[in-house]
C-alpha cells in the first residue's frame, strides 16, 4: 500500500535528518498517531455521518499533504499539517461516536415510550 | 514638506503596525468558535476539552504575536478551531450519554412498576378466581347436601312403610291408602282397651304416617264380625276406632286431621262363616288421604 511505502520513506528520512539538522525532524510519532486516530474514526462509523466523514477526509488530505511535505524536505510544513490532521481526526472520531451515542439515546427513549404505551392506563 | 514626510512615515508605521496586529481569518474564526464552545451549555460536562481548546487558541494567539499572518498562524488557528469544535462535540456526546442513561433508568423504573402492577393485578384476579371457586364449591356442596337430605327422607319414608308392611296390610284404594290392623292383635275380645302389643304397632303406624311428610286427613274405621247384635257391634267398633284415634293423637297425629268411625259388621273382607274369616273381619282400618275428614263422627252410630 501507498501508506506503508510512505512510512518506509519517512523512516529513511528520519535516519537522514537525525544525522543532519535537528530543527526540521520528521515527526514519525505524530504521523502514526494521526493515522491511527483517523483509522479509529473510520472504525467508529465516520463514513455514516456526513460531518464526521467530512473531517475524516480533511484529516486524510492533511496526512497526504504532510507526507508530500516530508518528501519535499519541508519538515516544518509537515509538522503543521500533521497538527491539522490530528485535530480533524480527533473531531471526526468524536462526531462518529456522537452519532452512535445519539442513536442509542433515541433508541432508549423509544423503548421508554413503547413501554409507556403498553403500560396500564 | 517636512511635516508631510513625518506624517507619511507615521502613516506607514501605523499601517504596518495595524497590519501586524490584524489576525488571519482563520484566527478570527478560531476565536469565535472557541467563544461558542466556551459558552456551550454542555461545556461544564467536559472541562478538560474546553481547557484543551483554550490552550490551542492561546498557542495560535502566541504564534500570531510572534509571526503574524504566517502560514504557521493559519495552521495553529485551524487547529484551535478544530479543538473548539471537538470540545462542543464532546460536550454534546456527554449530554447524549447522560440522556441515554436517564432513559435507561426510566425504562428500568417503568418496567419495575409495570411488573409489580401486573403482579398485583394477576394476584387480584387469582384471588377473585379462588373466591368464585370457593363460592361455587359451596353451592355445589349445598346442593348435594340438599339432594342427600331429600334422598335420606325418601329412604326413611320407604323404610317406615316397609316395616309397617310387616305388621299391617297396606293397600292403595280409591278412597286412599288403607292400613288394615288385625283386631285380634289390638284388643281383647269384646273390649276396647288397647293391648300393650297394639301400642307398639300403632307407634309404627304413627311413625310411618309422620315420615310421609305433610299430614293428610285420615279416618280410623272400626269393624266387627257378624256375631252379636248390630247395636253392640257398632258400639264396640266405634269405641275401638276411638281408642286407636286417641292413641295416634297422643303420638303426634293432629287431632283435627283424624276421624274415628264405627262400622260394625259392615264391609266384611272375608266370610263370617269360618273362624278365620271372622278373625279377618274383626279389624281396624286407617284410611289416609280419604275425603271424609273431620272430627269424630257418629253418623253410623245409632
Amino acid at each position: 500500500m501507498i501508506q506503508k511505502k510512505t512510512v518506509t520513506l519517512i523512516a529513511a528520512w528520519v535516519a537522514l535528518l537525525s544525522a543532519g539538522c535537528g530543527s526540521s525532524a520528521v515527526p514519525v510519532a505524530k504521523l502514526s498517531e494521526a493515522k491511527s486516530t483517523a483509522r479509529a474514526a473510520q472504525e467508529a462509523g465516520a463514513q455514516s455521518s456526513p460531518e464526521a466523514a467530512l473531517h475524516l477526509k480533511m484529516a486524510n488530505d492533511a496526512l497526504a499533504s504532510a507526507q508530500q511535505s516530508v518528501a519535499d524536505g519541508d519538515g516544518d510544513r509537515a509538522q503543521l499539517l500533521l497538527n491539522q490532521a490530528q485535530a480533524d481526526a480527533d473531531l471526526s472520531l468524536s462526531l462518529a461516536r456522537g452519532a452512535t451515542q445519539k442513536r442509542q439515546a433515541q433508541e432508549a427513549e423509544a423503548k421508554v415510550d413503547n413501554l409507556m404505551k403498553q403500560g396500564p392506563q | 514638506m517636512k511635516s508631510s514626510i513625518i506624517a507619511l512615515v507615521t502613516g506607514f508605521f501605523i499601517v504596518t503596525g495595524c497590519a501586524a496586529a490584524t489576525p488571519t481569518p482563520e484566527l478570527v474564526d478560531a476565536r469565535e468558535t472557541y467563544d461558542r464552545a466556551h459558552r456551550d451549555p454542555s461545556a461544564p460536562l467536559v472541562p478538560a476539552s474546553v481547557l484543551s481548546a483554550k490552550q490551542a487558541l492561546d498557542k495560535a494567539e502566541a504564534v500570531h504575536e510572534k509571526d503574524p499572518q504566517s502560514d504557521s498562524e493559519r495552521s495553529y488557528a485551524y487547529v484551535a478551531k478544530r479543538r473548539a469544535e471537538l470540545s462542543m462535540s464532546q460536550g454534546e456526546n456527554a449530554k447524549a450519554k447522560q440522556e441515554a442513561e436517564a432513559a435507561g433508568r426510566r425504562y428500568t423504573e417503568l418496567e419495575d412498576k409495570l411488573r409489580s402492577s401486573a403482579v398485583a393485578q394477576l394476584s387480584a384476579e387469582r384471588m377473585q378466581v379462588s373466591q368464585l371457586g370457593a363460592a361455587l364449591s359451596q353451592t355445589q356442596a349445598g346442593l348435594s347436601a340438599e339432594a342427600a337430605a331429600r334422598r335420606e327422607a325418601d329412604a326413611r319414608a320407604r323404610r317406615a312403610l316397609d316395616s309397617l308392611n310387616q305388621i299391617a296390610q297396606i293397600k292403595e284404594e280409591a278412597r286412599g291408602m288403607v292400613i288394615t290392623l288385625s283386631g285380634q292383635v289390638l284388643f281383647v275380645t269384646g273390649k276396647s282397651e288397647l293391648l300393650p302389643a297394639a301400642q307398639d304397632q300403632l307407634d309404627q303406624v304413627a311413625k310411618a304416617l309422620e315420615s310421609q311428610g305433610e299430614q293428610r286427613p285420615m279416618v280410623v274405621e272400626g269393624y266387627t264380625d257378624s256375631v252379636g247384635t248390630d247395636a253392640a257391634n257398632l258400639k264396640l267398633s266405634k269405641e275401638r276406632a276411638q281408642a286407636v284415634r286417641t292413641y295416634l293423637v297422643s303420638k303426634g297425629v293432629h287431632a283435627d286431621k283424624i276421624t274415628a268411625l264405627g262400622k260394625g259388621k259392615a264391609n266384611p273382607v272375608a266370610s263370617n262363616d269360618t273362624p278365620e274369616g271372622r278373625a279377618n273381619n274383626r279389624r281396624v282400618e286407617i284410611v289416609v288421604g280419604g275425603s271424609s275428614a273431620g272430627t269424630e263422627s257418629d253418623t253410623t252410630v245409632r
